[in-house]
């Protein structure tokens, strides 16, 4: 994996406006970017997508020999690649530390959990199991992949839809989708994995772009690492179902328990987006539309492939703002009713001009008292 | 299909417009377009351009930077080796920045430049074959504005980005500029350095420049306008 570069004024910039308050692109600490979850045409293959960072997830099922220490148990695969599509400075084919990471993070999260009904992928004991397997390809890096491909992971098996299956003495009958309608699998929970990134005097930032979690995990001019990602695994229920820090070490209880508390609320909410995306989902299958990845891709638009926010953007700034205020703009020239001024504009001395009020107006010059606060 | 200019043209087509003003004068034929034997090939999606006399052109959309002889280039220093730096700039290999390639730089007196601190420097040598070169002086030995780019902050956009706002008749610096003061450098590699008084100043010039590449000249005032208006109700 080729190393990528990141620049001391990059480093010092966002470590400075991090302390200061602000994040490069006007999130507050604890926002998150914008979470979008679209299902494929086939059950078990779904695009999630966090910002502009972009995962795909495949869930496939086949029928195997049960493990020798777990008879009466299917399988679950986890398989995550990344390919220098995601990013430039990966390599095609080539399991990297990051991978790894990834991947044994995902299976601590579903599968040591124990979330998915395992003795319910069973058909014969000690004969045959269905094996699942969840294919997990990153499109795009911009950070916070953990939480991407946790919430994909998840998405995709909740969607997923397997063969039935019957039993009629010796044999065994899997049927096609046609013949009888496959069956959802068994989650008993939902856990979802959400990214802090710790930075010096405890600052803790909820969901880290590619630039912050660089700058983040880099040397500082003493040559040690001095902040660390934190990795909060909770379901629904708001309990814990991993925790796993990378980086410099936490000398500070506190930052666990605020970034669980944290994490609490957003692994809920996140939940209830999943489970009303396999909701509707579900609905629309009923009416038999058609679904597919093409409706993520707007095309005649010039910026339909372009990102949608500004990576550095001030805290209230709004892109829409622009249109609105052109569209105002033109409103108001068409009715020009202005009102008459308060103020005279009268020369005084030679060269200059003052503003003097007219009769009855108070002296004092107007400030629009739309003065936003600092929160 | 006949190709005609201002036309959205993809590679394989051919344009025989250029080819009929080749008989009649010297046409200068620039990036996207390839001459084949007789023929005039388009070799980037894009729109077709034409500058009066008889130059053409395929203005396309491109982030990675392919490394062309007299371009001013942002590059992050990545190693020393020997006598020079290695400096990134985004190509496909790291280019060469010489030592002695600094103003008053002597072999006794080396330039203070440290491992990963921003370089605004010239492509010298820029060829598909070798190396890049880059150089922080002028031919007469003077800095100009080159060299090595202290504090502020360094952010990637597009290219066509870059020379939109480089481009004279771009009202985004014009309006910008009498906001509040600040320092910005556009290397061609498609990097852009920002330096204000304080992080917040920087973090709207960068707000706008980025704002700007898909914004005509009017919405590209109104929105410095907006900008300007965001900054001064915040004064922190």
């Amino acid at each position: 994996m080729k190393e990528v570069f990141l620049s001391n004024c990059e480093k010092s910039f966002i470590q400075k406006i991090i302390s200061e308050g602000h994040r490069l692109d006007g999130r507050n600490y604890n926002d998150s970017r914008k979470l979008s979850i679209t299902f494929g045409s086939g059950y078990g293959s779904c695009i999630v997508s966090l910002g502009e960072t972009k995962i795909l997830a495949q869930v496939s099922c086949e029928v195997v020999q049960p493990k020798q220490i777990r008879p009466n148990e299917g399988i679950l695969y986890i398989n995550v690649e990344i390919s220098p599509m995601a990013a430039p400075q990966f390599e095609a084919n080539r399991q990297t530390d990051l991978t790894v990471y990834l991947n044994r993070l995902l299976e601590k999260c579903y599968k040591d959990s124990k979330c998915i009904d395992l003795e319910s992928l069973c058909i014969v004991v000690e004969e045959k199991v269905w094996s699942l397997r969840v294919d997990i390809k990153v499109l795009n890096h911009d950070g916070n992949l953990i939480e991407c491909a946790s919430i994909a992971t998840l998405a995709s098996l909740a969607h997923f839809k397997r063969p039935d299956v019957t039993r009629s003495g010796e044999k065994v009958i899997i049927h096609t989708l046609a013949e009888k309608d496959p069956i959802p699998t068994v989650l008993y929970h939902y856990p979802v994995c959400s990214t802090f990134a710790i930075f010096s005097n405890n600052i803790l930032i909820s969901d880290p772009s590619f630039i912050e979690e660089s700058v983040c995990t880099s040397n500082s001019e003493e040559g040690n690492i001095n902040g660390g990602l934190l990795v909060v695994g909770m379901n629904q229920y708001k309990e814990l179902c991993l925790l796993n820090l990378s980086g410099a070490a936490i000398y500070n209880t506190n930052i666990v328990h605020r970034a669980t508390l944290s994490a609490a609320d957003k692994c809920k909410s996140i939940v209830d987006l999943i489970k009303k995306a396999i909701i509707d989902d579900d609905n629309l299958r009923q009416k038999r539309a058609k679904i597919n990845f093409g409706d993520i891709i707007t095309s005649d638009h010039l910026q339909s492939l372009s990102r949608k926010d500004l990576s550095i953007c001030l805290k209230n700034f709004d892109v829409k703002e622009q249109t609105l205020q052109n569209e105002t703009a033109d409103s108001m020239d068409v009715d020009i009713s202005m009102e008459p001024s308060k103020y005279d504009v009268v020369p005084s001395l030679p060269q200059t001009a003052e503003l003097k009020a007219k009769k009855g107006a108070s002296t004092w010059i107007e400030i629009s008292s739309e003065s936003e606060e600092e929160d | 299909m006949k190709i005609s200019i201002g036309d959205v043209v993809l590679p394989g087509d051919y344009c025989e417009e250029i080819s009929q003003v080749a008989e009649k004068s010297k046409v200068i034929i620039g990036p996207g377009l390839r001459k084949e034997v007789d023929r005039v090939y388009i070799t980037k999606p894009g729109v077709l351009k034409k500058r009066n006399p008889s130059t053409f052109w395929v203005d396309s959309y491109q982030k990675r930077y392919v490394p062309s002889r007299g371009e001013n280039v942002i590059g992050v220093v990545v190693q020393k080796a020997g006598d020079i730096f290695r400096v990134e700039v985004g190509g496909s290999i790291t280019a060469a920045l010489s030592y002695l390639s600094f103003e008053g730089a002597t072999k006794k007196n080396r330039p203070e430049v440290q491992v990963g601190d921003v370089v605004y420097a010239k492509m010298l040598v820029a060829s598909k074959d070798m190396e890049p070169e880059l150089v922080c002086v002028d031919s007469h030995g003077k800095k100009g504005r080159l060299g090595v780019l202290s504090d502020g902050f360094v952010f990637k956009c597009s290219l066509n980005l870059i020379r939109k706002i480089l481009n004279p008749n771009c009202p985004l610096l014009e309006s910008l500029k009498n906001e509040w003061p600040f320092e910005v450098a556009a290397g061609m590699n498609g990097r852009i350095w920002i330096k204000a008084n304080s992080m917040r100043e920087t973090i709207a010039v960068g707000n706008a420049i980025l704002g700007a590449e898909y914004l005509n000249d009017e919405e590209i005032r109104s929105m410095c306008n907006n900008i300007a208006a965001i900054l001064a109700g915040h004064v922190s």
